[in-house]
C-alpha cells in the first residue's frame, strides 16, 4: 500500500481518536468503580461504628461497652474481611477492642466522623473513626476492615463496565475498516476498469454510477481518452494518404521500367531523365512524410529551445530558392530587419524552406515572391507571391495534410504547409493565410513571440 | 583532389565513387570504420564522406578520432538519419556537412566542392569555377585561360563571392570585406563594381546574383547530369 492510500489515511483519522475516546472511557469506568466501591464499604464502617455506639453504657462513672457475643460475632465477621474495633474514653483509657487501633483525634468540632486509611498488621486496611458522647464525656470508637471486599467489589464493577465498552471498540473498528473498505469501493472499481482495458481500447469510462467526487476524474480521463482516439484517428487516416502517395509513384517507375524492358525506347537518356525526375519527387515526399510525422509526435518541451536570429536563417536557407527562382523566372525580394525569436533553427529553417519552396513552385515565371521580416511590433514573416493564389474557400484548408487544390496541375505532395502548420504551432506562432497585393497570389504571414517576450 | 567515401551500401557507393572520379576526383571506398580509421592514417585525403550506421560501429567515431588527433579535415556526414538529434550531434562533433540520404549527386559534388573550398580557404592557390580560374596569390582571374583586367577592388569582389558561392552575401559583408577600415564605400558603388565584375565574366558560366533586398549571390554552372 502507498504510504498516501487513501483508505490509510481515513482509518488513521477515524481509529486515532475512536481509541483515545474508547481509552479514557476506561479510565473513567476505574475511577467511578473504585468510588462506588469505596463509599458502599465506608458506609458500612460508619454503620457499625453506629451499631457499637449504641451499646456504650455508662455503669458507676465507668464507660463499658456491652456487645452480646452474637452482635460481636456478626459485627467482626465478615464474608471476606477480617474486622477489628477499639473503644476508648476521655482519657484514652481503652475499655474494649485492640489497643493498636487507637488513634489521634483529628476531627473538627463540627464532625463526627472521619476515614482513613491506616496499617495493620503489615497491611493496609480502611478505618472510621467515630466520636460520640455518652453523659456529657467523650468516647471514640475505630472500626478498620481489611480491603480485600472493596476490592473485589472495585473488580467487578470496573469488569462489568469495560467487557461491554471492548466489545463497542471491537465492533467500531470492523464497521470503520468494513465502511472505509465499501466506500472505497468505486475507487477501486475505477482501477479495475481502467487496468482491464487493452490498449486500444478508448472508449470512454461509464460516468453515470460514480459518485460525484469521483466524477471529476472520471470525466478528465474520458477527455484524455477522447483526445487520444482523435489523435490515433488522424494517424491512421495519416498512414493510409501516406500509403497510397507513396505507392502511386512507385508504381509509375516500375511500369515505367518494365515498359522500357520490352521495347527498349530509342531515347534511353529521356526515359533515364524521367526516371529521375520521379525519383526525387518521391525521396522529398518521403522526407516531407518522415517531417511531418514526426512534427506531429513533437510537442515544445521536446527540444531544446535556443535564440534563433531569423534573419540569419533566412539568408542561408533563401539561398537555394533564389537559385531555383532565378532558373525558372521568378525573382525573389528581400526586405529583412534583424529580429531573433526563441525556438528550433533547424524547424525554422524547415519551415522557411517550405514556404519559399511552395512559393517558387506555384509562381509563374516573370512572376515574383516577396520575403519580408519585421519586429517593430510583433516579429512578423511575410512571404507574399503573385502567382495564381488560392481561391477564398480554400484559404482555411490550407496546411490540411495531403490536400491539394482542386485541378492542380504543378506536382507537389501537398504537405509542405502541413509542415509549416506544425511548426508554427510548436513555437506557439500564429499563421495566417490571405490574398497577396491586389488580390494576386498568395500571402502567407506568421507572427512569432518577439525574443524579448 | 582526394576524397575518402566511407559507405557500407555498396550501390550507393559505387555510384558515389563513380559520380565523383568523372568529376576529376581521385575517389577511396571503404565500409568500414577500421578501414576508414587506417587509411586516415596513413594516407592524406582532402575531404571525407561518411555514413554513420556501420557494420562495425558508428561514423561518429571517426569525426571524434579525426577532432582528437586535431586532423581538420572537411567531414561531410551522409546519412538516412534525419533526426534534429542526430544533426545537432554530428555538428557539434565537428562534422562540416550534414546531409540526408538520398541526395543527388550533383548536390553531393557541389557541397564537397564547398567544403573544400572553404577548409584550404586562402591557403588554396587557384580556384576554379567553370571556365573561371582564379589565381589567389597573383591576385589575378583567368577567363579561359586569358587574364582578365580587373582593377583591384574588382578583384576583392569577386575574390569575396567566389569564396562564399552559393551563399547569399549582403551588400554590407561585401563593403566590409573589400574596404579598409577608415574608407568608407556606398551601395552604389558596390553596384557599379558588381556590375562590371559581372560584365568581364560573362561567358564563363558563373552567374552573379542579385537578391532584391539582400545582396548578391555567386553560382557556378552546376555538371549537367
Amino acid at each position: 500500500m502507498h504510504t498516501d492510500s487513501l483508505r490509510r489515511q481515513l482509518l488513521k483519522r477515524l481509529l486515532w481518536p475512536l481509541s483515545i475516546i474508547l481509552l479514557s472511557g476506561s479510565l473513567f469506568a476505574y475511577f467511578f468503580a473504585l468510588h462506588s466501591a469505596v463509599n458502599a464499604y465506608d458506609l458500612g464502617l460508619l454503620n457499625d461504628a453506629v451499631d457499637i455506639s449504641k451499646q456504650i453504657e455508662v455503669l458507676n462513672g465507668r464507660m463499658t461497652l456491652n456487645l452480646p457475643p452474637v452482635a460481636r460475632q456478626m459485627l467482626l465477621t465478615n464474608n471476606q474481611d477480617r474486622v477489628s474495633y477499639a473503644v476508648w474514653d476521655e482519657a484514652g483509657q481503652v475499655f474494649s477492642g485492640n489497643p493498636k487501633l487507637q488513634i489521634a483525634d483529628m476531627l473538627n468540632p463540627d464532625e463526627s466522623h472521619v476515614f482513613q486509611d491506616i496499617e495493620l498488621n503489615g497491611e493496609v486496611q480502611r478505618a472510621i473513626l467515630f466520636r460520640g458522647k455518652i453523659e456529657g464525656k467523650l468516647y471514640y470508637i475505630t472500626v478498620a476492615q481489611t480491603l480485600h471486599g472493596r476490592d473485589h467489589l472495585a473488580g467487578g464493577i470496573f469488569a462489568g463496565i469495560l467487557i461491554p465498552e471492548t466489545m463497542l471498540a471491537l465492533v467500531s473498528i470492523a464497521v470503520i475498516l468494513l465502511g472505509v473498505r465499501s466506500g472505497l469501493s468505486p475507487v477501486a472499481l475505477l482501477r479495475d476498469e481502467i487496468s482491464r482495458r487493452s490498449s486500444n481500447d478508448l472508449r470512454p469510462i461509464e460516468e453515470m454510477s460514480a459518485p460525484i467526487e469521483l466524477a471529476p476524474i472520471i470525466h478528465g480521463i474520458n477527455e484524455l481518452l477522447l483526445n487520444l482516439s482523435a489523435s490515433f484517428a488522424s494517424h491512421r487516416r495519416f498512414i493510409a494518404d501516406a500509403a497510397h502517395q507513396l505507392r502511386t509513384p512507385l508504381a509509375g517507375l516500375s511500369s515505367q521500367i518494365e515498359v522500357a524492358l520490352v521495347t527498349p525506347p530509342a531515347d534511353g537518356k529521356k526515359l533515364l531523365q524521367q526516371l529521375l525526375a520521379t525519383t526525387q519527387r518521391t525521396t522529398h515526399l518521403a522526407n516531407q512524410l518522415l517531417s511531418l510525422a514526426r512534427l506531429e509526435h513533437t510537442e515544445q518541451f521536446m527540444y531544446e529551445v535556443v535564440r534563433v536570429d531569423l534573419k540569419a536563417v533566412l539568408l542561408e536557407t533563401a539561398a537555394d530558392f533564389v537559385s531555383q527562382g532565378a532558373r525558372k523566372g521568378v525573382e525573389l525580394e528581400f526586405d529583412l530587419q534583424p529580429c531573433g525569436t526563441k525556438g528550433s533553427p533547424l524547424m525554422l529553417r524547415e519551415l522557411i524552406s517550405n514556404l519559399l519552396d511552395n512559393a517558387v513552385r506555384y509562381t509563374q515565371p516573370g512572376g515574383r515572391v516577396r520575403v519580408s521580416l519585421s519586429c517593430d511590433m510583433q516579429l512578423r514573416l511575410i512571404i507574399e507571391d503573385n502567382g495564381p493564389g488560392v481561391p477564398e474557400n480554400e484559404l482555411a484548408r490550407l496546411g490540411t495534410p495531403f490536400h491539394r487544390l482542386p485541378n492542380e496541375q504543378i506536382a507537389g505532395c501537398g504537405l509542405g504547409l502541413a509542415i509549416v502548420r506544425e511548426i508554427t504551432r510548436l513555437h506557439g506562432a500564429k499563421i495566417v493565410f490571405a490574398h497577396g497585393a491586389d488580390s494576386q497570389g498568395l500571402l502567407v504571414s506568421i507572427s512569432f513571440h518577439t525574443e524579448t517576450a | 583532389m582526394r576524397i575518402l567515401i566511407v559507405e557500407d551500401d555498396e550501390t550507393l557507393g559505387r555510384a558515389m565513387t563513380q559520380s565523383l572520379e568523372h568529376a576529376g576526383y581521385a575517389a577511396d571506398l571503404t565500409a568500414k570504420i577500421a578501414d576508414a580509421l587506417h587509411l586516415l592514417s596513413v594516407e592524406n585525403f582532402d575531404a571525407l564522406v561518411l555514413d554513420l550506421g556501420l557494420p562495425d560501429g558508428d561514423g561518429y567515431d571517426v569525426v571524434r578520432y579525426l577532432r582528437k588527433q586535431g586532423k581538420a579535415l572537411p567531414v561531410l556526414i551522409l546519412t538516412a538519419r534525419d533526426a534534429v538529434e542526430d544533426r545537432v550531434q554530428g555538428l557539434d562533433l565537428g562534422a562540416d556537412d550534414y546531409v540526408v540520404k538520398p541526395v543527388a549527386m550533383a548536390e553531393l559534388q557541389a557541397r564537397l566542392r564547398a567544403l573544400i573550398r572553404r577548409s584550404s580557404g586562402a591557403s588554396s592557390p587557384r580556384v576554379d569555377l567553370g571556365r573561371l580560374a582564379l589565381d589567389m596569390p597573383g591576385k589575378r582571374a583567368y577567363l579561359a585561360g586569358l587574364a582578365l583586367d580587373l582593377s583591384a577592388r574588382e578583384w576583392s569582389v569577386l575574390e569575396y563571392l567566389a569564396t562564399h558561392s552559393r551563399r547569399i552575401v549582403s551588400k554590407e559583408q561585401l563593403i566590409q570585406a573589400i574596404t579598409a577600415m577608415d574608407q568608407e564605400l556606398s551601395e552604389n558603388a558596390i553596384e557599379a563594381y558588381v556590375h562590371r565584375v559581372r560584365s568581364k565574366i560573362e561567358g564563363s558560366g558563373v552567374v552573379i546574383r542579385t537578391i532584391r533586398g539582400l545582396g548578391y549571390m555567386l553560382e557556378e554552372p552546376e555538371n549537367a547530369h
